[in-house]
């Protein structure tokens, strides 16, 4: 259908027709259709268009103007294609010339911005005055701390009536600022007010400006919970006061954590390391102790290996193996490495037991613990131990726990790095903040305890099965005080299914709840009263379970059983419910923001509800019920599949909050018409639940973890020694267990096979190690390590996971929050969510969704592509 | 002018190959510098693209009573060395008896005769013979250096070498050495070792930038060419880049401390 053109062309000219048609054919071929279009086109711009048009060949034209139309092979829908792009072209996207904007405008924008530097003058200077102050402050920080914390400070009597008389009269004034009943009109105005000056001062860097905007945060809230009581419940309908009575003991449980986080993390105390001193001679010996359980032998021997070269003298660290699991490889493997092996008789209370039973066979000043997994950087002691020099009452040193493979939830929503994890927040921001208040507390792990207030208080507690925190209560009760480090001097392996997660949450829960029982820091002696209420704040933590699950379902009373449970017309409950939750949110997030996005506590706090709701009640009341549960790590997912068993509850939250919404909708139109706020509120309330509830049901679907070794990202300039003799100078661009990968100066070409060494540098000292290349792309080359000796595989070790600053840029690499920004990606997560339940659920499910999606796209490419020309 | 003295703690240490890549990396990194050969192998000409063919060289201009400056080469970097010269034993026994009667020749004839014109920014690179030929002229030489460079290796005959070997003694009583390490070996296990070890025992006087051994280095020498040319990322290359780079800084430092009365 093309040939036709020959009859009427010189064959010069028909070859040059041809090759354009082999432009537009793209490498395939051309249908008959095709073949027609374009040689009609062909002749039409040969004969009645100029050769070029702006710069662009006229027989060009089309393939530009029309990119979602292929004209070598066109399709009965393009022809709809053709038309919606020929109107967009003509009636939309036309080339205007520039013109210069109105200057109207411009000028006002001018003014505008004049103003507002006016007025953001004395802010500014506002600003100068508590940086000056702020920096006063952080200087003596540690300082006053330690006085407060050791009641030593004197006041005068003087001084302290001044200040009983201005505690008398902020009390006062919040009472009154809580308790006096507004008008609608003068609460919009109260909560204006209180909104744009929040905003003003979520302008101002650093930690002063924090605390009014928590000062207004509070206010709001008390103002909310306040109104909740008095003027919310409905006492006639004895329905409707029972689940408002529920739900106004969940809003208060939800206040409470708010309140003692904000007293929490109002001054994180970001701790500095103190240097050792002295002659390395008379530094104390610690015993490092690596207690596991059933954990492979690969998991443990890094570790080991890594704690080898620990900067520490030789003769002042001993290194032992507790191992519970009885195996003789694990004994044989300390043997060859030369480190202690601990087995003990029996197997009670689990790890505490463990670590217990160890601590009878060795003597030496500090007991440092690492699970199994934690492989400890050379600098460990180096920057911890200092603490315990300078302060003789200090019973144990916390460093963070980093992770350096992704925890469930990231692998499963694919933000590894991305997004702080959930660990996050607690290493980031809570355990500094405790450590202003002398109440870090155990984390079983990268830490390190005198012994002697160990012993003192029997050693690790073994009544409750969360045993770390339940230990530094103890020592804390009879006055030892500890310490936060807030340098990832460690890391290991995060948990590596979602079920796996949960039981370990499971575990903390429980085991928190225990203490709560059993040794309940509120009442119990011996505690400093900012010590009773965070430890109270990180039990509370993990009863939001029950709360939680209200939440989700509190809109469905209103839209299903029709009962007011807030007994107060949809006006009022946003005037004083959104200002709560803007006001709370936008200081958390200005409080963590570096540690944890805006939203995506929700989402965590959602999936582990369900889970934690029981164990934790269960706990609260029959606190020695269950037994301690060792968390598996460092396993494969070798397919990915859709955990059913674990989203059930959410899918049907999922359905019961869809009932609500049709509830809603059917309200919205045959309901009273003076409801429709309440209902709109409530089905706006309900779409929110829907969305979490979409990133809680995303999570469940595993994704693939093929790789055993996880890869860890640096940036070192190392060294590759060819076999040649040729040394090449390269930057390691990853390391792993099994290999490394390093980016060349400039693209090489190596032999499959070729064998050749990597240089890395440990201090002074240089260690070869001989790899393999596995693959090349460019510049880029993976390289796998090949058999390496005993010893060679403490010094890969101690080059890579144990280099002290393998792991410093924790935390440097995540965005501070932007709650906007956050919400929507919690938002499309949620989304997600759906069409994971979608496309993993019963057959006629998944077809009915792949041929909407695909119907979807088939209307989506009828939309017309906006085109940019470009002379050529 | 600033003066660095190259020598070799023995012979066949790479003293010739550190004077002449130490030149070029200089240049490198903007600094003008120009080296002069003066030992009687004869070898730095290769790493500056001279023909081995041609003879010329200081001593050989001396020998015919012409100016030395006459030797005079540039590389097609225009950067300027000055060859040995390749003599008969007969020629080169000659100048030597000639030089060794009068020892303050060569100092003289190297060092710029107007003192106001000498740029201050200028290198001299002097690659003498390894310690145990030094002769009687030479040591002027020594004696007016900003820097005195011994380069040794990580291998036990340098070690020992530099605890017992009379010469080496002799030198160190009177002039500041600094030693290079040159040609260590990461594969090797006594490279390592005795890589640890000098350094351990000599740490005020090595030179903190250890030089690899790299067969860049030897492959680029037979294609008469610096291996900062050769093989540009390479590590020998980067080894010549941060040794010039701690030669300016010492240098221009030790001339900043010393009081200038």
């Amino acid at each position: 259908m093309f040939k036709w053109l020959s009859l009427l062309f010189q064959p010069r000219i028909f070859m040059q027709l041809k090759q354009q048609l082999s432009f537009y054919a793209n490498g395939g071929a051309v249908s008959q259709t095709g073949r027609l279009c374009l040689s009609i086109w062909f002749l039409f711009a040969f004969l009645l268009l100029k050769p070029a048009i702006s710069g662009i060949p006229s027989w060009k034209l089309p393939y530009l103007l029309f990119p979602n139309v292929n004209f070598a092979r066109p399709r009965p829908l393009d022809l709809i294609r053709f038309i919606a792009q020929t109107l967009w072209l003509i009636l939309f996207q036309q080339n205007r010339a520039p013109k210069k904007p109105i200057s109207l405008l411009s000028i006002a924008f001018r003014l505008f911005s004049t103003i507002k530097s006016i007025f953001y003058l004395p802010l500014n200077l506002l600003i100068k005055w508590t940086q000056w102050l702020e920096k006063k402050a952080e200087n003596m920080a540690y300082e006053t701390t330690l006085k407060m914390n050791q009641k030593k400070h004197k006041t005068s009597f003087f001084s302290s009536v001044i200040n009983a008389l201005l505690m008398l009269f902020i009390i006062i004034l919040a009472v009154l600022c809580f308790t006096v009943p507004f008008s609608l009109e003068a609460q919009a105005f109260f909560v204006i007010i209180l909104w744009v000056m929040a905003m003003m001062f979520r302008r101002m860097p650093g930690r002063f400006a924090t605390m009014p905007m928590i000062i207004l945060s509070v206010t709001i809230s008390c103002r909310y919970l306040w109104w909740r009581v008095t003027s919310t419940l409905n006492y006639d309908d004895p329905l409707a006061l029972i689940l408002g009575v529920i739900l106004l003991m969940a809003e208060s449980y939800s206040w409470l954590v708010l309140m003692l986080g904000y007293f929490q993390n109002i001054w994180p105390l970001k701790r500095k390391p103190v240097a050792m001193t002295g002659d390395p001679k008379d530094w104390p010996a610690i015993d490092l102790m690596i207690p596991t359980y059933n954990e492979d032998l690969d998991v443990v021997r890094a570790t080991v290996y890594a704690s080898l070269g620990v900067d520490w003298p030789s003769d002042k660290i001993n290194i032992y193996i507790l191992d519970d699991g009885k195996r003789d490889s694990f004994r044989d493997f300390a043997e060859e490495v030369g480190v202690g092996y601990i087995r003990r008789p029996k197997n009670n209370h689990a790890k505490a037991g463990n670590i217990n039973y160890a601590l009878e066979q060795t003597s030496g000043e500090y007991v440092a613990i690492f699970d199994c997994d934690h492989i400890p950087t050379r600098a460990f002691f180096q920057m911890s131990m200092g603490w315990f020099l300078k302060d003789p009452k200090l019973a144990m040193i916390q460093t963070p726990h980093h992770f350096f493979s992704p925890d469930p939830f990231e692998r499963n929503l694919s933000n590894f790095r991305d997004v702080p994890n959930e660990g996050n927040l607690f290493y980031g921001l809570i355990q500094d903040g405790n450590d202003l208040w002398d109440s870090t507390f155990f984390c079983g792990s990268c830490a390190i305890i005198r012994r002697e207030p160990l012993v003192a208080v029997g050693g690790i507690a073994v009544e409750t099965v969360t045993e770390d925190a339940h230990t530094s209560l103890r020592m804390h009760r009879l006055g030892y005080r500890s310490a936060y480090l807030r340098k990832p001097l460690s890391a290991g392996l995060a948990t590596e299914t979602l079920s796996a997660h949960i039981g370990q949450r499971i575990r903390w829960a429980r085991g928190m709840a225990q203490i709560f029982r059993i040794d309940n820091p509120i009442t119990g002696k011996g505690l400093k009263w900012q010590q009773r209420l965070c430890y109270a704040n990180a039990m509370l933590h993990f009863l939001s379970g029950i709360p939680r699950i209200i939440y989700l379902l509190a809109p469905l009373a209103f839209l299903v059983l029709h009962t007011y449970i807030i007994y107060a017309p949809a006006l009022a409950i946003i005037l004083y419910a959104l200002p709560n939750m803007i006001h709370s949110s936008m200081t958390n997030s200005r409080i963590q923001g570096q540690y944890r996005h805006s939203f995506w506590g929700e989402v965590y706090e959602t999936v582990l509800s369900w889970y934690i709701a029981r164990p934790t009640t269960v706990a609260l009341f029959f606190p020695n019920k269950g037994t301690f549960n060792v968390t598996a790590k460092g396993g494969l997912i070798e397919k990915e599949y859709f955990d059913w068993g674990l989203s059930t509850p959410y899918i049907a939250l999922v359905l019961l909050n869809l009932l609500g919404i049709c509830f809603g909708v059917y309200r919205l139109v045959y309901g009273a018409s003076e409801e429709v706020g309440s209902v709109l509120v409530n089905l706006f309330w309900v779409l929110y639940n829907l969305l979490i509830l979409g990133g809680a049901v995303a999570v469940a679907e595993e994704a693939k973890q093929v790789r055993k070794n996880h890869r860890i990202e640096v940036d070192i300039p190392i060294r590759l020694a060819l076999k040649s003799g040729h040394i090449i100078r390269c930057t390691m661009k990853d390391f792993s267990f099994g290999g490394v990968s390093v980016e060349l100066p400039k693209s090489v070409n190596l032999k499959y096979g070729e064998q050749l060494d990597v240089i890395l540098q440990r201090g002074e000292q240089s260690y070869v190690f001989p790899m393999t290349p596995i693959y090349s792309q460019d510049k880029i080359l993976g390289l796998n390590l090949m058999d390496l000796d005993e010893q060679q595989q403490i010094d890969y070790v101690q080059c890579t996971f144990a280099r002290a600053d393998t792991w410093a840029q924790w935390q440097s690499e995540y965005q501070v929050d932007k709650p906007l920004v956050s919400m929507y990606r919690v938002l499309r997560i949620g989304a997600e969510g759906y069409s994971r339940i979608l496309f993993n659920g019963p057959p006629f499910v998944r077809m009915l969704t792949r041929s909407a999606v695909t119907l979807w796209r088939v209307i989506y490419s009828l939309k017309p592509q906006k085109i940019t020309l470009k002379s050529e | 002018m600033k003066r660095i003295v190259i020598t070799g703690i023995q012979g066949g240490v790479g003293a010739t190959t550190v004077a002449a890549n130490l030149t070029i990396a200089l240049h490198s990194i903007e600094q003008k510098a120009h080296a002069i050969d003066m030992n009687p192998t004869n070898f730095m000409r290769l790493h500056f693209s001279m023909d081995p063919n041609n003879n010329d060289g200081w001593m050989l201009r001396r020998y015919h009573q012409e100016p030395w400056q006459q030797a005079g080469y540039q590389n097609h970097h225009q950067i300027p060395f000055v060859p040995f010269g390749e003599l008969t034993e007969a020629q080169y026994q000659q100048q030597l008896t000639a030089l060794q009667q009068q020892p303050m020749t060569l100092l003289n004839n190297i060092s710029p005769e107007n003192k106001e014109a000498e740029s201050k920014s200028d290198w001299q690179i002097i690659l003498l013979p390894e310690i145990t030929s030094l002769q009687n002229f030479h040591r002027p030489l020594l004696d007016e250096a900003d820097l005195v460079i011994c380069v040794v290796r990580p291998d036990i005959q340098s070690y020992l070498s530099l605890q017992k070997n009379r010469h080496y003694q002799a030198l160190h009583e009177k002039h500041n050495i600094k030693l290079l390490m040159n040609a260590f070996n990461a594969n090797s296990e006594v490279s390592r070792d005795l890589q640890l070890v000098i350094k351990h025992e000599y740490q005020e006087m090595i030179i903190p930038t250890l030089m690899h051994f790299d067969t860049a280095v030897p492959e680029a020498v037979a294609n008469l060419t610096s291996v900062l040319e050769a093989a540009p990322y390479s590590q020998a290359a980067q080894d010549y880049r941060s040794f010039a780079f701690w030669c300016l800084t010492h240098v221009n430092q030790e001339i900043m401390v010393t009081p200038n009365v």
